[in-house]
């Protein structure tokens, strides 16, 4: 039953017409447009590289004019509005307020979108369920904050006799200068000052109406996005850059997950980050502090999908090594391999393919079959040299993400490869098409390899699995939560494979080849490109790209150079007319 | 099965109908006299909307009846509501189909939960994203209502019972309301979150009037500041502004009507029964307590109607394409794995389970009294899925129930059968109109009707 087409003829008219698709595989194109924009506005940067899937290309064209370029010119992506994520908005208010300002109110992240919530963040608007849960965190960290005397004391910085005391106009413009990240124009604090002399009469006191006022700068729009806008180029006439201020916030957000620290803000005071150096110099500081790590692994986090073992489902009773306590564990050991290669190594983001080294704890030892480790912490752990596994792919994590609730899935493996690696588009199966496989039947003992093996034979479906499921089955050494096994159904599994042209015997040359391929820097840099700008390369930033690529090559691979780079580009630093 | 260290609130306040209620409910002393029973003004009963969705689809052989008109007999997918008593709260329609741009559940749920068509944002793995393209059906009665002067306190309620487990496939997998692409209403699905959010507040606090001034002034400066930036901000971010201000200003204006009432002493309908908090029932073993948590988002939300807290609601009862387990049924596998891999006994046990909730809730609104009759007279709601039948993403032969008199407006107990394909579109005509929107016509672009269900509407 697997891989077969139901009801309309035209169905394999579409199916035929995958196939054809998958004859070459190509790289994920950059959109050539947007897609025409229904009443009630499109989403950003929408429609583009829709042609996988016969029937719902968007329609090309209907782009704004001058958003064509030529090869070789730059054009800036049009400024929006980044809404904060969860852990940027809790991180934001702690250093706004001081450690002990937790929100443990659940704020909603954005949907993800194009495969980073920034996207989502940088689309989505603040709905009534928003507006709620940003005023229940405001007044859960406030009102304690506001009825402690050493506290307020600390954030004011005076003792307001009178909710007209000059003591609170001078504290609404600091504090304000911080939380908005960036000087209050006189009429905004105005406001904010005569909301404080509104509030005396509701409230019990002085100091209420203050923290009521403050709960108004962390319910603004000015806290809750990240208002980018961008201003005309004095240096440039015709160009928009963003201001020192966004810059300021851009570089903060992205390099450390929260708001600029004083001296993030006073950089751009002084507009140090409007140029090239200055930016590298921010940037520089911000990477070598230990706050960097947590926001750019969440780019790596994001980028591999791995936040989906949150949802992973698993019958337990295949797979008794899947506690309720794995998902994290394996979670942590991907996410802190990362950090080894990125931060404490230094190295090349390419060793992560494979690495000898991981980071397992108690339970992952037992998974992987390793000496025993007592505690519940991860530790940095050699691999046995000889063995199938190394590299973030064969990680509990990456094998139970991608496989199904009861067995394996080289599809899935498979199809990971080619499009969060090599960034290289594998279309849809059409519409109609059941796309699992079937089990076997009863008494009938077969190998994933041969349950596939219908992808092969079965000539719609064989030109796009052909793509997929050779790649995966080189993990079939590795079972739906990764525990390693030599045997399946009783019969010895064959790893080996084709990449291309270019046979493996297994997965340790296939990642060698993985890791050899020209195109891989290339592919990493447009995913952090995405991450890093929220929204999803336009033509005019395909120069930008290339250049991008080519640095990230040179450098060995480095991903703290790559964001440098990334954030000292004319794409990170230049704004389009707003749309 | 209930989590027990959930910290517990006390009752608010006494439980029987015609009880002190001092937690700023508005309109309910002008809209009842003394016991509760009818309405002090004499005007007809609130209207109500509603969706109660869940994903994935029927088997078509268990959820359709071979009869058509009001002598059917149910299969064993609306065996549940037949057994609850509700056989005459409702009607069937079959043979409707979504009339737009088909993808697989993509389309389904953004053509019967909109009326339109699905908007895609892009390609991502093996499928699309999308979002709608129009406002879902709540955000466009809430508008109406709102439009006609019949403001609720919480204007609509999104609720949600078994967790998300979908794909990021946009927000058509994850959310059931919508305001506009990308622009969704989340379901809350943590039944201690609905409580505190619709009954939380201290109503004995002698300061609760004045507070909640002080946070309708907070609001009111944002909405201000929001004024003030959009000026300044391109078309799309204004657009997102507009929805910012909205959000805000719907709070600000709850927050209002609770102030004018807070602390003052009401008379409620006599559903209008306080609850408790129930706690977020716990996972047990990666067990999700899928029927417990039905059961206390089908009390407050029935609640929440009869106190008119809200006259529009959502039930993301289960999400479209969800990989839900259900257990309880002997699945091992997520609902759509289970339709991909046609295990098409396990998917109709489900179904039958899943209607089983919804025969709890439709009951549950029933069980509440109001006037001469109950909750669901007035209500006009829409139960519904995004497929027909998951294993092939069929989206024609639409599930399509219609629950509730609609105030008289609606018939029901009856099976009506489109033999003729016609769209969806039909049916969500028939629905506006139970609602109590005299609507000449529904939909947008190939979604769009001039006429709805003849039969169905009285």
């Amino acid at each position: 039953m697997a891989c077969t087409y139901h009801r309309r003829p035209r169905v394999a008219a579409l199916a035929l017409a995958v196939w054809l698709g998958c004859v070459g595989v190509v790289d994920d194109p950059s959109p050539a447009g947007g897609a025409a924009a229904p009443a009630g506005g499109a989403p950003r940067g929408a429609g583009g590289a829709s042609g996988n899937v016969p029937g719902t290309a968007g329609a090309p064209g209907a782009t704004t004019p001058g958003m064509m370029p030529g090869p070789g010119v730059f054009v800036a992506a049009a400024p929006a509005m980044q809404r904060l994520s969860e852990v940027q908005f809790k991180n934001a208010v702690r250093d706004l307020l001081g450690t002990g300002a937790d929100v443990t109110t659940d704020l909603l992240d954005a949907t993800t979108l194009k495969g980073f919530r920034s996207i989502g963040a940088a689309e989505f608007s603040v709905a009534r369920k928003d507006a709620e849960n940003y005023e229940a965190a405001a007044y859960e960290v406030l009102l304690p904050l506001f009825a402690d005397e050493a506290q307020r004391m600390a954030l004011v910085g005076c003792a307001p006799s009178s909710v007209a005391d000059p003591c609170v106009r001078a504290f609404i413009d600091r504090f304000g200068r911080r939380a908005w990240r960036r000087p209050l124009a006189k009429e905004e604090g105005d406001q904010l000052f005569a909301l404080a002399a509104k509030l005396g009469p509701l409230v019990e006191d002085t100091w209420t109406s203050v923290a009521y006022t403050v709960a108004a700068m962390l319910q603004s729009p000015h806290f809750v996005f990240r208002v980018d806008r961008g201003e005309p180029d004095p240096t440039q006439p015709g160009r928009r850059r963003y201001t020192a201020f966004e810059m300021a916030s851009r570089l903060s957000f992205l390099l450390w997950g929260t708001t600029p620290d004083s001296a993030g803000l006073d950089a751009a005071t002084r507009g140090d980050v409007l140029t090239v150096d200055g930016v590298r110099a921010e940037a520089t500081r911000l990477l070598a502090s230990r706050r960097a790590r947590a926001a750019i692994v969440t780019f790596f986090s994001e980028h591999t999908r791995l936040d989906l073992i949150d949802e992973v489902q698993k019958d337990t009773r295949i797979f008794p090594a899947w506690t309720l306590t794995m998902p994290q564990s394996a979670k942590r050991e991907v996410s802190r391999l990362f950090e080894d290669i990125v931060f404490d190594q230094q190295a090349d983001i390419r060793e992560i393919l494979d690495t000898r080294a991981t980071y397992a704890n108690n339970e992952l030892a037992r998974l992987y079959g390793l000496p025993v480790i007592m505690s519940a912490t991860h530790q940095k752990v050699m691999l046995d040299e000889m063995g199938p596994r190394g590299g973030m792919m064969t990680t509990a994590a990456m094998m139970a993400i991608n496989a199904g609730i009861t067995g394996t899935s080289p599809t899935k493996r498979g199809k990971f490869i080619r499009t969060h690696l090599l960034c290289q588009e594998v279309p849809a199966p059409p519409p109609g098409a059941n796309t699992i496989l079937a089990e076997p039947k009863p008494g009938v003992r077969q190998t994933m390899r041969q349950r596939v093996d219908e992808h092969r034979t079965n000539v719609e479906c064989a030109g796009c699995h052909a793509l997929m499921d050779p790649l995966g089955l080189a993990f079939e050494n590795f079972d739906g939560v990764g525990v390693q096994r030599t045997t399946e159904a009783g019969m010895p599994i064959d790893a080996s494979g084709e990449l291309d042209g270019t046979k493996f015997a297994g997965p340790r040359e296939l990642l060698a080849l993985i890791k050899a391929r020209p195109g891989l820097g290339a592919c990493f840099v447009r995913q952090a490109f995405r991450f890093g700008t929220a929204h999803q390369e336009t033509p005019g930033e395909q120069l930008v790209l290339d250049a991008l690529a080519k640095k990230f090559t040179a450098s060995g691979h480095k991903l703290t150079q790559l964001m440098l780079d990334l954030v000292t580009s004319d794409a990170f630093r230049f704004a389009g007319e707003p749309n | 099965m209930r989590n027990t260290t959930m910290k517990r609130r006390t009752i608010l306040h006494g439980a029987i109908h015609g009880a002190a209620i001092g937690v700023g409910l508005p309109s309910l002393e002008a809209m009842f006299n003394a016991n509760g029973t009818a309405h002090a003004d004499g005007t007809g009963l609130p209207n109500r909307f509603g969706i109660w969705f869940f994903g994935n689809g029927i088997r078509r052989q268990h959820w359709i009846p071979t009869e058509t008109g009001t002598a059917w007999t149910p299969g064993e997918e609306l065996q549940p509501l037949v057994d609850a008593g509700l056989k005459n709260d409702f009607s069937i329609i079959s043979g409707l189909e979504i009339k737009t741009k088909r993808h697989p559940h993509h389309s389904g749920m953004v053509g019967i939960t909109t009326g339109g068509p699905m908007q895609v944002i892009g390609p991502v793995r093996d499928t699309i994203q999308s979002t709608v393209a129009y406002p879902t059906l709540d955000v466009f009665v809430r508008k109406a209502y709102e439009a006609k002067g019949w403001k609720t306190p919480f204007g609509s309620l999104e609720v949600g019972v078994c967790r998300f487990t979908g794909t990021d496939e946009g927000t058509t997998f994850e959310h059931l309301s919508l305001n506009g692409p990308n622009n969704p209403n989340p379901s809350e699905r943590n039944p201690s979150k609905v409580f505190q959010r619709l009954f939380g507040m201290a109503p004995n606090d002698p300061r609760l009037g004045n507070r909640l001034k002080a946070r309708a002034s907070v609001l009111d400066a944002v909405a201000g500041q929001i004024r003030a930036l959009q000026a300044t901000v391109g078309a799309t971010d204004r657009g997102r502004l507009d929805g910012h201000m909205e959000s805000v200003r719907a709070l600000e204006t709850r927050l209002v009507a609770q102030a004018a009432t807070a602390g003052k002493t009401g008379v409620a309908g006599p559903g209008c029964v306080l609850p408790k908090d129930p706690g977020n029932p716990a996972n047990i073993m990666g067990r999700e307590p899928i029927a417990e948590k039905n059961k206390a988002i089908s009390d407050l939300t029935a609640i929440a109607l009869a106190c008119d807290l809200t006259r529009v609601f959502t039930v993301n009862f289960e999400t479209c394409g969800s990989s839900v387990n259900f257990w309880m049924i002997g699945a091992t596998e997520g609902m759509h794995t289970m339709n991909h891999n046609r295990k098409n006994d396990l998917v109709h046990s489900a179904v039958v389970f899943t209607m089983e909730q919804c025969a709890y809730f439709l009951k549950r609104l029933k069980d509440t009294p109001e006037a001469a009759g109950n909750l669901l007279d007035s209500a006009s709601i829409l139960v519904t899925s995004e497929h027909s039948e998951g294993d092939v993403h069929s989206q024609d032969d639409f599930p399509i129930l219609i629950a509730g008199k609609g105030g008289g407006r609606l018939k029901t107990g009856i099976h009506h059968r489109s033999r003729t394909k016609e769209n969806v579109s039909h049916a969500l005509l028939t629905l506006l109109r139970g609602a109590g929107l005299p609507l000449a016509e529904y939909g947008y672009e190939l979604g769009k009707v001039a006429v709805g269900v003849p039969p169905l509407e009285a």
